[in-house]
Formats: structure tokens, C-alpha cells, sequence
């Protein structure tokens, strides 16, 4: 789990957060919102916070969630009509033209991670600003981020930072459990935060 | 009060529910889904819920229409159309309700034209087809002879018919068509349950018991609707119908028990695994918000006042009692289902808990909006509609089926039953 080993010549992007460096600012939140056109009520990607222990002892625990663009994407195989489907370079991507609204992949997400667009009516997500990727640049929220908590990477290439940090560091995903390999990898993920409470 | 003035007072009521009912569907139509409390967590609500009802009542309704017609029981004649009516109704008012649940209805046809095999909801879209068409086709071969001396327009492009008794021939085509049916009407609505079991998002969903549970409600909604329908508006002759209304409450009851006893091994074992994830959508459905919709409408109003009135010493051979227990177990199928939607979506367990969601405005408190209400009650009107044209125009209690036969041809049915 902790270091994913993918074959160099198949495209995979992963996003690398390390818990320890973040703030709990909510940039990447507005970030995304502004980069993405996210209208007003819904949210592509968002802070978590987690109050932690009694006063005096007590701390504040943050946890920024993405969608994990899964190996075996559970939100997939359920759209009647092939209207979202996993990219060449891994990331789960929507046909707006395609779908019709359904909502059956926001039911079958495990991660909450999809939102309905109140004005066109169709299922939208969050795509690891994929119209920068393909320009070489890193999705808005790790760009902006100012502790630099967020890292995105190839894993196909040997030599990105992301995958020096997943051999270095012990990293946990979000439901491991249900066998959707996801590709955001926290360190520092802090079992109370993925309790509920 | 007149029975007459009555009438006009019930039918000034529908009218008036139906300009309503109509103008929400017309705004739902014009601003979209905006008008609905759906949030991102709980992506499903009110007009999904309804979506079920109708295709478990039309199944259901098929499954019932299949012992007259496959099975040969006698006893059910007399209401086989109504049934199989029932079950084409129901199917066209789920799929209305589908519809309407779409962000973008003007796009069903994509269901079609971009299947997606993957996806048991496309399979449902096929299941749906087919069954749409054998049960046109059942029907219009079960109620050619009677309707056609009743229309000048069929006398006209259809030939003449010698009598109005169904033909060996047509028998056998009822009946294949019925057999074929029995599958199809499976796939129907154990593949809407399937739609929900496959959902490992949901853990309250994912279990391989809910196909199962969806079948048998469905039974339960099927016979209670027929059996409410045979008390309270069949013209079939008192004594016979007191007798086809006993049995059927008594099969309905009955159904309704397995049901209850399926539910109940479901939640013995998620409240002994203690599983979080499994046992907190289960809580919200004992103790949650909506309590009530579980213990009053589904248990006390949809299942144990009607199992009393149906086997109760003085109620159980009046006419008026069972059909008003029938109605009571039609509408608390009505809970089941919302209590199949709502709660395990309540649970929003993903990446840690409801608090995850906190800049939502109550991400999980769904209440159906005021859009929701009325569209489905528009949706609903037209089911009245559709009933009370259905009964005026087509002969749906007639003597005629698959039992009569002319005087010279032997009846090679199986009469077990009489």
C-alpha cells in the first residue's frame, strides 16, 4: 500500500498530503472553487477539521479531501451510460455532454466526492485540474497551497518527488478497505479524523 | 350528503391536485433540480423512493396477474386484467418518477443509445423495456375480444371476430408470454433492489439480502393494491368478491409476514456485528430524525394494524375491514421504501463522519421540498387518471379468460382450484 509500483509506461498521477504541514486554511477549497468555476453550494474538494482532547490539552486536527481517482473507481462501472469513465492517465474524468443526472455515481462514491452543478443538472468532480496537468502544471489547490502540505506527481515517472515521499514516509488512504486503491496518499492521517464521531 | 354530491366534491378535489400537481412538474421541468433538497451526500430523495414504489407495485401486480395466467388458479379470474392493468400503470408512473429524478430528462434516450453493460441501472433500462412490451402484448391479446365489439375505431382496421372467448392459440400466447414474463418481472424489480446492493459506498445497501427484500415488498404492495382496488371499486358480483378479497388479503398478509421476518434477520445481524459503518444507518432507522417512518408507518400502520384486521376473528370476512387493511399495507410500503433511501444516505461516513460536511447547509437532514411534494402529487393525480379512464374504457372485469372455453373445445388447463 504505502508505495504504489506502477509500470513506467502506463500514465499514473498521485497526490502526496502531508497532515503534518497543514493549516486548515481552506486556499486549496477556493483555489479549486475559482480554477473549476465551482458554483455557489458545492464543493469540489474541502478541509475536514478535527478538535482533539480536553482543554487545556487540546489540538486541532485538519484533513483536505480530494477525489481519490481510484485504480477500480466505484463510481465507474455504475453510470448507465459510459458517461464517466478513468482516463489514460488515471484520473476519473465526466462527459458533461453524456450524463444525464442520474446521481448513481454520487450514490456508489465512497468518498463523497461528486456534486451535482445546480444550473446545467449534471454530475460534476474533481479532476486533479486535469487541463493543467496536461499542461504540466500541478492542480490549482497544490499550487496554491502555502504550507506546501499538498504534492502531485507522476508515479510512472521514477524520478518525480511524490514517489521519494511515499518510499520515505508511512502513508494510509482513505477506506483502504473497500479495494478502491485510491491515489491521494496522507501522511500523518490520524485515525480519529477518518472515525466517525 | 348525496352520494352524487360526494362524487363531484372528490372529483373538484382531484382537479384541483392535478392543476397543482402539473404546474410543480412544469417548474420542475423549467428550473431543474435546483428545486430539490438533494445534497451531494444525499443525492437521492423523495421522487426515488417513489420510483421503487412503483416499479415493486407493477411487478408485484405482474407476479399476482401470473397465477391466473400461468398457473392456473382459478379463484383470481376475475381480477387477472385488473392486476396485469395495475402492473402497466405502476410501470409507467415509476418511469415517470425516474424521469422527473433525472437532472437532465431531455437525455433518457442516452440510456439507450449509450448502454453501458457495466451498469446494472442500464440492464434495468432493458428489463424495463422488455417487460413494457409483454405486458402490452399480453394485454391486448387478453382484451382484443372483448374490446373490439366496444370500439367503432378497431372494428374498422381489425378483422371481425367470431366470438368473444379467447382462442386455444391466444391462450397459449397468454400464457407464454406470462411464463417468459415471470423472469423478466424478476429482473424488474430485483434489479432495482440489485441497483442498491451493488452500492459498497453504502453498506446499509450492500447486502445480498436486498434484491430478495425488494422482490418480496413488492408482493406485499402488488396484492395489498389489488386487493384495495377488488373491495373498493370491482364491479364482480358481492359473495364472489368477498371471496377473492378474503384470499387475496389473506396471501398479501402473508407475504407481508416473510417480509417482516427477512428485515428482521437483516437487522439482528448489522445490530449484533456492530460494525459503525453498518450499525449507524440502522440506528438512524430505529431512533433517527424519521423514526417514525419506520415505526409508525412501516410497523405499526403498514404491518401489524392490518395483520390484526386480516386475521382478526370479527374483521376478517368483511369486505370494507380488508380492504381498508389492504389500503393501510399499500401505504406502508410507502415507508419501506423511503426507509430503503433516506437513512443510509443519512449516514455520511465518507473520510470521517457527518462533521466532514460542515460548510453544507445540513448535508444529510434531507426533507423533500415543496417541489418534491407537489410534483409527486401531479404524478400521482395522473395515476388516478390513468385508473379511472383505464376502468371506463377498457374491459378490464370481464368473464371472459383463460378458464372459458368454447362449448366444443375441451379446456386443457389445469384446474386445481375452484
Amino acid at each position: 500500500m504505502s508505495s504504489k509500483q506502477t509500470h513506467v509506461n502506463v500514465k499514473r498521477y498521485a497526490m502526496v498530503v502531508d497532515l503534518r504541514r497543514c493549516i486548515g486554511c481552506h486556499a486549496c477549497s477556493a483555489a479549486c472553487k475559482s480554477e473549476n468555476d465551482v458554483p455557489l453550494g458545492v464543493w469540489r474538494t474541502w478541509v475536514k477539521d478535527f478538535e482533539k482532547g480536553t482543554y487545556p490539552k487540546v489540538r486541532r486536527d485538519f484533513l483536505p479531501l480530494f477525489c481519490n481517482n481510484c485504480d477500480a473507481p466505484p463510481c465507474v462501472p455504475v453510470c448507465p451510460v459510459g458517461a464517466t469513465r478513468k482516463g489514460e492517465d488515471g484520473i476519473v474524468i465526466i462527459n458533461p455532454h453524456k450524463c444525464i443526472g442520474c446521481r448513481y455515481c454520487m450514490a456508489a462514491c465512497p468518498y463523497g466526492m461528486r456534486h451535482l452543478h445546480p444550473i446545467n443538472n449534471v454530475v460534476e468532480k474533481c479532476h486533479w485540474c486535469l487541463h493543467r496537468v496536461k499542461a504540466g502544471l500541478a492542480p490549482a489547490c497544490v499550487d496554491v497551497c502555502p504550507t506546501q502540505a499538498l504534492h502531485f506527481g507522476a508515479l510512472h515517472n521514477p524520478t518525480d518527488r511524490v514517489n521519494r515521499m511515499l518510499i520515505d514516509n508511512p502513508v494510509q488512504t482513505l477506506k483502504p478497505e473497500l479495494g478502491t486503491s485510491p491515489h491521494v496518499f496522507y501522511i500523518g492521517l490520524d485515525v480519529r479524523l477518518v472515525e466517525g464521531e | 350528503m348525496s352520494g352524487k354530491t360526494r362524487n363531484w366534491i372528490l372529483l373538484s378535489l382531484l382537479v384541483v391536485f392535478t392543476i397543482i400537481g402539473v404546474a410543480a412538474l412544469v417548474e420542475r421541468m423549467a428550473q431543474g433540480l435546483i428545486l430539490a433538497n438533494f445534497t451531494s451526500v444525499l443525492p437521492w430523495g423523495l421522487w426515488l423512493s417513489l420510483y421503487i414504489y412503483f416499479i415493486g407495485l407493477s411487478a408485484g401486480s405482474f407476479l399476482l396477474s401470473t397465477l391466473v395466467y400461468v398457473f392456473g388458479v382459478k379463484r383470481y379470474e376475475p381480477v387477472g386484467r385488473m392486476a396485469l392493468f395495475q402492473a402497466l400503470g405502476c410501470l409507467i408512473l415509476g418511469l415517470i418518477f425516474i424521469l422527473i429524478d433525472l437532472g437532465r430528462p431531455e437525455r433518457f434516450f442516452r440510456t439507450i443509445v449509450n448502454w453501458a453493460p457495466s451498469s446494472v441501472l442500464a440492464w434495468e433500462i432493458m428489463f424495463y423495456l422488455a417487460y413494457i412490451v409483454i405486458l402490452l402484448v399480453e394485454m391486448w391479446i387478453l382484451l382484443r375480444p372483448d374490446l373490439i365489439p366496444r370500439s367503432k375505431l378497431l372494428q374498422r382496421i381489425h378483422r371481425p371476430r367470431r366470438s368473444t372467448i379467447l382462442t386455444p392459440k391466444e391462450k397459449s400466447i397468454v400464457r407464454i408470454l406470462a411464463i417468459i414474463g415471470i423472469p423478466v418481472a424478476i429482473g424488474v424489480h430485483g434489479g432495482t433492489g440489485m441497483i442498491f446492493a451493488v452500492v459498497k459506498a453504502r453498506p446499509f445497501w450492500h447486502t445480498g439480502l436486498f434484491p430478495l427484500i425488494f422482490l418480496i415488498s413488492a408482493m406485499v404492495s402488488g396484492g395489498a393494491l389489488l386487493t384495495f382496488l377488488t373491495a373498493f371499486f370491482s364491479k364482480i358480483e358481492q359473495s364472489r368478491r368477498g371471496q377473492i378479497v378474503r384470499s387475496l388479503a389473506k396471501l398479501t398478509a402473508t407475504v407481508l409476514i416473510l417480509d417482516i421476518f427477512v428485515l428482521f434477520i437483516e437487522v439482528v445481524v448489522v445490530l449484533y456485528g456492530d460494525i459503525p459503518d453498518h450499525t449507524h444507518p440502522y440506528n438512524l432507522l430505529l431512533a433517527g430524525p424519521y423514526w417514525w417512518v419506520f415505526w409508525i408507518v412501516q410497523i405499526l400502520g403498514g404491518s401489524v394494524v392490518p395483520l390484526v384486521i386480516i386475521f382478526g376473528r370479527r374483521t376478517s370476512d368483511k369486505l370494507v375491514w380488508l380492504g381498508g387493511a389492504a389500503l393501510l399495507i399499500f401505504l406502508g410500503v410507502i415507508g419501506v421504501r423511503l426507509n430503503i433511501v433516506i437513512p443510509a444516505q443519512q449516514s455520511a461516513w465518507f473520510g470521517g463522519g457527518p462533521a466532514a460536511y460542515h460548510f453544507l447547509k445540513n448535508p444529510t437532514g434531507y426533507f423533500p421540498s415543496s417541489n418534491e411534494w407537489l410534483s409527486s402529487l401531479g404524478i400521482l393525480t395522473l395515476g388516478v387518471w390513468g385508473f379511472w379512464f383505464g376502468r371506463k374504457m377498457l374491459p378490464l372485469e370481464s368473464e371472459h379468460g383463460m378458464a372459458e372455453t368454447d362449448v366444443e373445445e375441451k379446456d386443457n388447463t389445469h384446474e386445481t382450484d375452484n
